[in-house]
C-alpha cells in the first residue's frame, strides 16, 4: 500500500508542475479533510447497520441451517477432508457466511478451519492441499447478496436494479470457478511432477 | 432494493423462530464494529488525500491525449491496482468515481462490479497465513491474484456487452 501511495502523491505533485495546476493542487490538498470525512461517515454508518444484522443472523445461526446442504459440493473440492469432522463443518459455515455477504462472519470461521487443518499436517512447514483451496476460495467466493455495496450505490442515488445485482453475482460466480479450476489444475501438474 | 428488504426480513423471522433476542444481537454487532471504524478513518484520509492530489494534477487530459480514447480510464486502471491490496481503500475510490462521474455511468458501473467482485487477495492471504505463522505461502498469492484479474476482466466485459 505504502508503494501505491507514494506514486499517487509523487506522480501527481509532478504532473501538477508540468501542467501548471499546482493552485489547484495545493487547494484541493486543503479539503481533503473534509471530503475524507463524509465519505467516511457514509460508509462508517452502513458498516455499523450491517454489523448489526449480520450479527442478528450470526446468534439465530441462520449459518447452520444452510450448512447442511453444503456438505456434498464440499467433499468434491476437499477430498481429503472426512465430511464428518468438526473441521469439514466450520468449512462449511465459512463457505454459507460468504454466500451469504456476511464477510464479517466468514473470517473467523475459516480462521478456526485453518489452524485445525494445519493441526493435521503433518508437514508444518508446507502448507497442504486442502489449506490452499480452503484460503483461495475465502478471497472468491460466490456472493448472493452483496449488501452493503448496494446500500452504498443506493445511498449515492444510483440504480440497484436486479439485473446489476445478476452481474455482481455473475462476477463473484466467474471468479469462483477459475479459481477452482486453477487450483485443480496446479494440483494434478504438482501431482504428475512427483510422479516423475 | 427489495432483495435487502427481503433479506432483512428472513434474518429477523429466523431469530423470531430460534428465540433470539435480536435487538441485543443487533446492538452489540453495531457496537462492535466502532473498532474496526476507528483504524478505517486514518485510512480512508490518506487515500482520499492521495487521491485528490492525483486527480487533480492535470495528469487526466495528459491521459486522454496520449490514448485518444475515452474507453481507457484512469482511475479505474487504478481501483483494479489497489482492490486486491485493499478493501477500503478502493470503496473510496469507487466514492470518488461516483462523485465524478456519477452512479449511473459506465465507470460507476464498472466500480461497483470492481468492488464486488472478489476479496482483497493479498490481505486474506497474509491473514490467514500469519495467523498459523507459516511462511510458505505455495501458490495462493499469485493464483488469488490472477483470480481476481480475470474477474476484474469480467467486470470490464459484461460493463462492455451491457451499458
Amino acid at each position: 500500500m505504502n508503494k501505491v501511495w507514494n506514486f499517487l502523491l509523487i506522480c501527481g505533485i509532478i504532473f501538477a508542475f508540468i501542467t501548471g495546476s499546482l493552485d489547484k493542487v495545493g487547494e484541493v490538498i486543503l479539503t481533503s479533510a473534509t471530503d475524507a470525512f463524509n465519505i467516511f461517515l457514509k460508509m462508517a454508518l452502513l458498516i455499523v447497520f450491517w454489523n448489526g444484522i449480520f450479527n442478528i443472523a450470526i446468534k439465530a445461526s441462520l449459518i447452520k441451517n444452510v450448512t447442511k446442504l453444503l456438505k456434498k459440493p464440499l467433499t468434491f473440492l476437499f477430498p481429503e477432508i472426512d465430511p464428518k469432522t468438526l473441521c469439514m463443518d466450520y468449512i462449511a459455515s465459512c463457505m454459507v457466511a460468504n454466500i451469504l455477504g456476511l464477510g464479517l462472519a466468514a473470517t473467523p470461521l475459516g480462521l478456526k478451519a485453518f489452524e485445525l487443518l494445519q493441526k493435521e499436517n503433518s508437514n508444518p512447514n508446507i502448507p497442504t492441499r486442502s489449506m490452499i483451496t480452503l484460503v483461495l476460495l475465502n478471497i472468491s467466493t460466490l456472493t448472493l447478496f452483496p449488501t452493503t455495496i448496494i446500500s452504498i450505490r443506493k445511498l449515492s442515488g444510483g440504480n440497484t436494479d436486479f439485473p446489476l445485482i445478476l452481474m455482481m453475482i455473475l462476477v463473484t460466480l466467474i471468479g469462483f470457478i477459475f479459481t477452482i479450476f486453477l487450483d485443480r489444475l496446479i494440483y494434478v501438474i504438482k501431482k504428475k511432477k512427483h510422479k516423475c | 432494493m427489495l432483495i435487502i428488504v427481503i433479506y432483512i426480513l428472513v434474518i429477523i423471522l429466523c431469530a423470531s423462530i430460534k428465540k433470539v433476542n435480536a435487538y441485543d444481537a443487533f446492538l452489540e454487532g453495531a457496537s462492535s464494529s466502532f473498532k474496526t471504524l476507528k483504524n478505517l478513518f486514518p485510512s480512508v484520509l490518506a487515500m482520499i488525500f492521495a487521491i485528490n492530489v492525483f486527480t487533480n494534477s492535470g495528469i487526466f487530459d495528459f491521459f486522454t491525449k496520449v490514448f485518444k480514447s475515452e474507453h481507457i480510464n484512469i482511475l479505474s486502471l487504478l481501483q483494479i491496482f489497489i482492490k486486491p491490496i485493499s478493501w477500503s481503500s478502493s470503496l473510496v475510490l469507487m466514492q470518488k468515481i461516483f462523485d465524478l462521474y456519477g452512479v449511473n455511468s459506465k465507470i460507476g458501473i464498472l466500480a461497483t462490479l470492481i468492488q464486488g467482485s472478489s476479496d482483497t487477495a493479498i490481505y486474506v492471504v497474509a491473514l490467514y497465513f500469519s495467523s498459523i505463522k507459516m511462511q510458505n505461502t505455495s501458490h495462493t498469492t499469485w493464483v488469488s491474484i490472477l483470480a481476481s484479474f480475470v474477474s476484474f476482466l469480467a467486470c470490464g466485459i459484461l460493463v462492455w456487452l451491457f451499458f
